[in-house]
């Protein structure tokens, strides 16, 4: 970067109209080209040619929501915030690109007395099986089912919003509806969060 | 239909962390570019970014955009000392 600014330069200079618009957006490029080859081992593998890509699609997004910089950082580490998650989303939909939403759901939920990995597990663990399966054939959308599987299998949520054609924001708000019914469920069938843990031999989050 | 035996244990755990009120990737993206800072230069995090401190526990994909972010800022500091 050649010239520092302060929050509100980079806010004057960016925008199209301003005498200094050419210099200020080729410096936040090379800035973003930079960090990003710098954090995101991919990006450095892939060469200049994606960072560059990939800090142009920053740019766009971050212009576009110049006026959501709430000034409590640094105007570059905003930038550098909203570019990591540009860069991330689309290597995470390019991994993903050639796997169907149909491929995870034959891999993932399968009937029960089919499953031969139940064989061997506790009593206690097939009965609380037997909860989250009955909850989530009977009290989950369908839609969310599939948000549910998905995760689990490890599809990225970039790649699954894609498939869907929904944003984060609104797959987040399935999978979160989802997680707090489970919950609920459980609770009342008398599934305390020590009981859980106990069964699962998981350590309980602070 | 039923669960995999290994994504039960992987569910469990998610269940465990889920609270009412929690950030979405959206909010916790205009959230975390102050929390960035924080971070980057060793200062000890305020209270209030619990609820975004809770999202990086439930979402390994912010957790993972973080990383990136605060390795830039730290690299970007070092760039104009």
């Amino acid at each position: 970067v050649t010239t520092i600014r302060s929050n509100e330069e980079w806010l004057e200079q960016l925008r199209p109209d301003h005498p200094l618009s050419s210099a200020a957006y080729a410096d936040l490029l090379a800035l973003l080209v930079a960090s990003l080859q710098k954090s995101i081992p991919a990006v450095a593998a892939g060469g200049g040619a994606l960072a560059e890509d990939m800090a142009q699609e920053s740019i766009i997004k971050i212009s576009q929501s110049l006026d959501q910089f709430r000034g409590e950082s640094r105007f570059t580490t905003w930038a550098i915030s909203i570019a990591m998650r540009v860069t991330y989303s689309e290597l995470r939909k390019a991994r993903y690109r050639d796997v169907s939403l149909e491929s995870l759901q034959d891999g993932g939920f399968e009937a029960s007395s089919r499953n031969e990995e139940e064989a061997g597990i506790s009593e206690d663990r097939r009965q609380i099986l037997a909860v989250l399966n009955e909850v989530i054939a009977e009290e989950l959308t369908e839609r969310q089912r599939t948000v549910l599987q998905s995760e689990l299998e490890g599809m990225p949520q970039a790649a699954l919003c894609e498939k869907l054609g929904i944003n984060r924001n609104a797959l987040y708000k399935l999978g979160h509806d989802s997680r707090k019914k489970l919950q609920q469920r459980l609770r009342l069938r008398g599934y305390t969060d020590e009981k859980i843990c106990e069964i699962f031999g998981i350590i309980r989050p602070s | 239909m039923s669960l995999k035996h290994r994504h039960a244990s992987t569910l469990a755990q998610v269940l465990l962390l889920t609270k009412p009120e929690e950030l979405t990737c959206d909010q916790w993206l205009e959230e975390v570019p102050e929390y960035v800072e924080l971070h980057a230069t060793g200062q000890e995090i305020p209270k209030r970014f619990s609820l975004l401190e809770h999202h990086l526990a439930i979402c390994p994909e912010c957790a993972e955009e973080l990383k990136a972010m605060v390795t830039a800022v730290m690299a970007l500091d070092d760039s104009v000392r």
